[in-house]
C-alpha cells in the first residue's frame, strides 16, 4: 500500500505560474459563485468555467478520474438521495417512487456543486507546490499580524508539517506492517484496531519534533521576522486579471440567485 | 511561540493528516468518520495542538475535503473547537466542542451544500465526531498520559 498526500504534477502552464495567493482567492471566488447558485443548470453553467482551466492546466482526464474516484459512490448517493425525496411534479416513476422535476433539478444542484467544488480545489493543488500554497496562505494571512494572529509561526508550522506528512506516511507503512507481522488486523476498520498503528506513529513523530526543536534552536532560529526566502512571490497583471474574472463569476451568480429570489 | 512549540505543532498537523490521509475511505463527506478528529482532545496534554489541529485540518481539506468551503469553515471550526478544549482542559466538558461544533456548522453548511434536512445533516456529522472523539479519542489520550509521549 502506497498512500500519498499530494497531487502537485509539476509543469509550467499559464494555471502553474500563477500567483497561489491568486490562485487561493480565486478558488473562494469560484467556490461562491457555485454556492450562490440557486438551481443546477446555474451551478453547471458556473462549475463549466473550471473545464477550460483543467485543461490548460495540462491536467490528463485519467488523472482527473483518479482524484475524484473516490467521491463517485458519495455524489451518487447525493443525487439518488434527493431525486426520490423531493416532491414536485412527477415526471416519471421508479417502480413505485415518484421522479419530480424538482428532484431532478435538487439533485443536479447538490451533484454540480460537490463534483466542481471538489474539482477545483484539484487544480489548485495539481497545480501549486504545497510549499509555494503555503507561502500564499502567510501572505494573505500576514494582515492578522496586527489583531495578534501569529501568522508567521502559523505558516511555519505548515510549512514544516507539509514536510513531515510523507515522512510520517512512510513510518505509519512501516508501523502497520510491522504490527501486522505480530498478528495485528487493520481490516475492517475497527476503531480499536487503531490504537496499535497512532500509538507507535505519536511516540515516533514527537520525538521527530524533539529532533527538529533542536536543530531550529542550535541554527539561532529567531522567529520569522526578517526571514528571506528563495522565492518571492509577484502578483502580475494576469493575476489581477485571473482574480477579477473569478470575482465577476460571483457577482454574476449571487445576482442571479437574488434576481431569481430562491 | 517557542521552536519547540512551534515543531511539536507541526507533527500534530501532520499526524491529522496522515491519519486522514491513510483512512480516507471513511474520512469525507455527509456521512462520515473522520478518524483524525480523534485527535481534537490533544489540546487537553499540549497547548500548542490547537494551532496544530488547525494547520492539520486546512492541509486535509486542501487535498480532499469538500473544496472552499471546508478550507474555511472547517478549518475554522476546528480551530474554535480544539481552543474550546484547550479551555476547558480540567474537566469532561473538554470532550464536547468537537462534537458539538462540528455537528452545529458543519452540519449546517452541509445541509445547505447537499440540500438535505438540517437536522439530519448536524446529528450525523456529530456521531460520526462522537464515534471519532469517544472511541478513539479518549482511549488515545489515557495511553498517552500513562506513557508520558512528549
Amino acid at each position: 500500500m502506497a498512500f500519498e498526500l499530494g497531487q502537485y504534477v509539476p509543469g509550467n502552464s499559464a494555471i502553474h505560474r500563477l500567483d497561489p495567493r491568486a490562485k487561493l482567492l480565486g478558488l473562494f471566488l469560484y467556490g461562491l459563485a457555485l454556492l450562490a447558485a440557486p438551481t443546477g443548470g446555474a451551478a453547471i453553467l458556473a462549475g463549466s468555467v473550471a473545464l477550460p482551466l483543467v485543461l490548460a492546466a495540462g491536467l490528463s482526464p485519467s488523472f482527473i478520474w483518479r482524484q475524484l474516484r473516490p467521491l463517485v459512490i458519495f455524489l451518487a448517493l447525493i443525487f439518488f438521495l434527493q431525486l426520490v425525496t423531493t416532491p414536485g411534479t412527477i415526471l416519471m416513476h421508479l417502480g413505485p417512487v415518484p421522479l419530480t422535476r424538482e428532484g431532478f433539478n435538487l439533485g443536479f444542484l447538490a451533484l454540480a456543486r460537490v463534483f466542481f467544488l471538489v474539482l477545483a480545489a484539484v487544480l489548485l493543488t495539481a497545480t501549486t507546490d504545497p510549499l509555494a500554497l503555503a507561502d500564499g496562505l502567510e501572505r494573505l494571512l500576514a494582515p492578522g499580524q496586527r489583531v495578534g494572529l501569529p501568522s508567521q509561526e502559523l505558516a511555519l508550522m505548515l510549512t514544516l508539517a507539509l514536510r513531515f506528512v510523507p515522512t510520517l506516511l512512510e513510518e505509519a507503512e512501516r508501523i502497520m506492517r510491522a504490527q501486522i507481522a505480530r498478528g495485528a488486523s487493520f481490516r475492517g476498520l475497527q476503531v480499536r484496531n487503531l490504537l496499535p498503528l497512532v500509538i507507535p506513529l505519536f511516540v515516533s513523530a514527537f520525538r521527530r519534533a524533539e529532533g527538529l526543536a533542536e536543530a531550529m534552536e542550535a541554527r539561532a532560529y529567531q522567529g520569522g521576522k526578517g526571514r528571506t526566502r528563495m522565492r518571492e512571490l509577484n502578483f502580475t497583471a494576469t493575476d489581477f486579471l485571473f482574480l477579477l474574472l473569478a470575482g465577476a463569476l460571483a457577482a454574476g451568480s449571487l445576482y442571479y440567485r437574488l434576481k431569481s429570489g430562491n | 511561540m517557542l521552536t519547540a512549540k512551534i515543531a511539536r505543532g507541526a507533527v500534530i498537523a501532520a499526524l491529522y493528516a496522515v491519519v486522514t490521509i491513510i483512512l480516507k475511505p471513511i474520512s469525507f463527506g455527509y456521512l462520515q468518520v473522520r478518524v483524525a478528529e480523534a485527535l481534537t482532545l490533544l489540546p487537553i496534554l499540549y497547548p500548542e495542538a490547537v494551532p496544530g489541529l488547525f494547520v492539520g485540518c486546512l492541509i486535509s481539506n486542501f487535498y480532499g475535503g469538500l473544496g472552499p468551503i471546508d478550507i474555511i469553515l472547517g478549518s475554522l471550526t476546528t480551530l474554535a473547537a480544539a481552543w474550546l478544549t484547550y479551555v476547558w482542559r480540567r474537566s469532561w466538558v473538554a470532550y464536547l466542542p468537537p462534537i458539538l461544533l462540528n455537528g452545529v456548522i458543519v452540519g449546517a453548511y452541509l445541509a445547505y451544500l447537499l440540500h438535505v434536512h438540517i437536522l439530519l445533516a448536524m446529528v450525523s456529522v456529530a456521531a460520526g465526531e462522537a464515534i471519532a472523539v469517544l472511541a478513539l479519542g479518549i482511549p488515545l489520550l489515557k495511553q498517552m498520559k500513562k506513557m508520558n509521549v512528549g
